[in-house]
């Protein structure tokens, strides 16, 4: 997506709305995203010298990640925003604007069902949506289909009641956040989406030990989830990564010595759709997104 | 200062009534009469709170044609809301029914509910879900989205009514308890008649599975003859004595000939995949209708005009 037409301009909106719930990893990916491209400028989208303009908000995790440590959790009152303005490799000049905030808050939209002024505005500005996921973490439960008891079935004698949200598979969730949100965007589905543009990222893939795709894992593990995203979007318009952005799990007290020797641009990986192998350009789905 | 509730009069208005001292109206309040403004409870931003869908909950459907109505009817206990457990947990596992794929539910929450107690989750351990309450007058509905393999997206909603209510109903239609019956037999556009083989294989049981059944198969055979019915049997792993077959199959033949035979059992999850798949396929046969439009073959005037209505 160029923008070079906003460039300049005042921007109060993300380009790509970031979506995860608590501990799938995002503010690791914003600190490395930020130092790879600040650092390295081999990537499909580099900074433009100055182009960050506030790196104090991502002062402690940049600190955490130099020191070899993990950062802390994201406060859930937090609504800060990483701005850049970046350059492509073909010299288009794009602004990103990436609102980062505690997972709790995506959570407690499907709960409470309310949509805030904050997330209205990201979501009805996003071009792209980046959803992460933590496969390691997810609560899905086993039932009578896929585990059978091998007894005479009984009904229970409990009485009929709504579940709420907390106590919903995590494949469920996740259809019917993104059901809110597309409703927030005051789109249909009834016909394929083309926009926004969908990157589903598997976070921590360094915690699963598979030698797949990540559209198969996607697929295996979540099967509802595939088949909402699948029949929902068009198919050029949604892709599925793996993320590890540490490439190692990171203690929040002990310091990892590689990472303080070498730095923590050179950990981290991503693997691209349909592919098994690890690409270090950490940018790569942000590039997609914005077609760059 | 006080405040006026006649719905006519502003704060920058006269009386709507003409009093010229609006104290004197019988619709002002004084201050200390104005009642607390109440906070509004249970916001929800979203048109659908992902429970079951009543019927002033259907208007969210409207924009996008009229949904294809699965009408699940049997006596209690014949599985109708067990087989709508086991669709979901089906789509849980493999995001797609034969032809139709998963494309969202407006009652998610509904189905995390029915799906909760088959579930591993502790203690104790996955049973079938609880008796559907008979409380209310109307069912639940469950909303299913699906696209097929040309892209066509359908909202399909699945009836969840107590036993009890078609019980009644199959005695007598007007009776003031089978009113939610009597909504799913007029609005279902695909019927699943349920024939229970776990009561008609239990001597004790028997005798009263058997007439609810004939009961019903007569009733709703009689009533929705243009409507498609599948005549369903369930938990088919019960073995059933041929006789006690034959005879409801004697009636079906005989009050709902036009009716398909199906069967299902837990044991083989795919015959429940396999009827909702059909039963949406007749819905939709049901639904679909093609518009035909009258050719132009001139744009003369006074061609133009032909009639209130040709027969093309």
């Amino acid at each position: 997506m160029n923008l070079f037409s906003r460039f300049g301009g005042i921007m109060s909106t993300a380009d790509v709305l970031v979506l995860g719930g608590p501990a799938t990893g995002k503010t690791h990916y914003a600190g490395q995203l930020l130092g790879r491209l600040r650092h390295d400028r081999t990537g499909a989208l580099c900074l433009r010298p100055g182009g960050a303009d506030d790196l104090g908000k991502f002062d402690e995790v940049l600190r955490c990640l130099e020191e070899g440590r993990a950062a802390g959790h994201t406060p859930t009152e937090t609504w800060t925003g990483m701005k850049c303005q970046l350059i492509t490799r073909r010299g288009e000049d794009v602004v990103l604007e990436w609102p980062d905030y505690a997972g709790e808050r995506l959570v407690s939209l499907v709960d409470r069902r309310i949509l805030t002024s904050e997330w209205r505005r990201s979501i009805s500005a996003a071009r792209a949506w980046m959803l992460f996921i933590r496969p390691s973490i997810l609560q899905l439960h086993e039932d009578l289909l896929s585990r059978p008891t091998g007894l005479p079935p009984e009904h229970t004698t409990m009485h009929q009641c709504d579940i709420t949200g907390i106590g919903w598979d995590d494949r469920a969730r996740y259809v019917e956040m993104l059901q809110m949100l597309l409703f927030a965007t005051g789109q249909s589905t009834y016909g394929r989406l083309v926009s926004p543009r969908l990157a589903i990222i598997l976070s921590c893939w360094d915690e699963l030990d598979v030698g797949s795709s990540p559209e198969d894992v996607f697929r295996d593990r979540l099967p509802l989830l595939n088949a909402f995203v699948s029949s929902t979007w068009l198919d050029d318009s949604w892709s599925v990564w793996a993320l590890s952005s540490l490439g190692r799990a990171l203690q929040q007290d002990i310091p990892d010595n590689d990472f303080v020797e070498q730095g923590p641009e050179k950990f981290g990986y991503v693997i691209s759709p349909r592919t098994i192998e690890k690409n270090p350009d950490l940018t790569a789905p942000l590039a997609w997104l914005l077609e760059v | 200062m006080g405040r006026c509730r006649h719905d006519s009069c502003f704060p920058d208005t006269t009386c709507a009534l003409g009093h010229l001292d609006r104290t004197d109206c019988e619709y002002w309040l004084p201050e200390n009469e104005i009642p607390e403004p109440q906070p509004k409870l249970d916001k929800n931003d979203f048109p659908w709170n992902s429970y079951a869908l009543g019927m002033r909950d259907l208007a969210i459907l409207g924009g996008r044609g009229r949904p294809i109505v699965v009408g699940l009817i049997g006596p209690p206990n014949s599985g109708k809301t067990s087989l709508l457990a086991f669709l979901y947990m089906w789509l849980f596992k493999y995001g797609e029914l034969p032809n139709w794929v998963f494309c969202g539910s407006w009652t998610l929450g509904g189905w995390e509910s029915i799906v909760h107690y088959c579930r591993w989750t502790g203690e104790p351990p996955p049973s079938f879900p609880p008796h559907t309450s008979s409380t209310g007058r109307t069912p639940g509905l469950l909303h299913l989205c699906l696209r097929n393999k040309h892209g066509v997206a359908r909202d399909v909603l699945f009836t969840d009514a107590p036993g009890e209510w078609f019980t009644q109903w199959a005695k007598n239609p007007n009776d003031e308890s089978a009113v939610g019956a009597s909504w799913v037999i007029r609005h279902s556009d695909v019927f699943l008649l349920l024939a229970d083989c776990g009561a008609l294989a239990d001597f004790a049981t028997l005798p009263q599975a058997r007439q609810v059944t004939r009961n019903l198969t007569e009733r709703v055979g009689a009533l929705t003859a243009h409507v498609p019915l599948a005549f369903t049997w369930t938990k088919i792993d019960r073995e059933l004595k041929p006789s006690i077959k034959d005879r409801l199959e004697t009636a079906r033949l005989q009050f709902a000939p036009y009716s398909e035979v199906w069967e299902t059992t837990i044991n083989k999850p795919e015959t429940i995949a396999g009827i909702f798949s059909r039963a949406i396929e007749l819905g939709e046969c049901q639904r679909s209708h093609s518009v035909q439009y009258e050719p132009r073959v001139s744009n003369e005037p006074f061609l133009a005009f032909r009639g209130h209505y040709v027969d093309g």
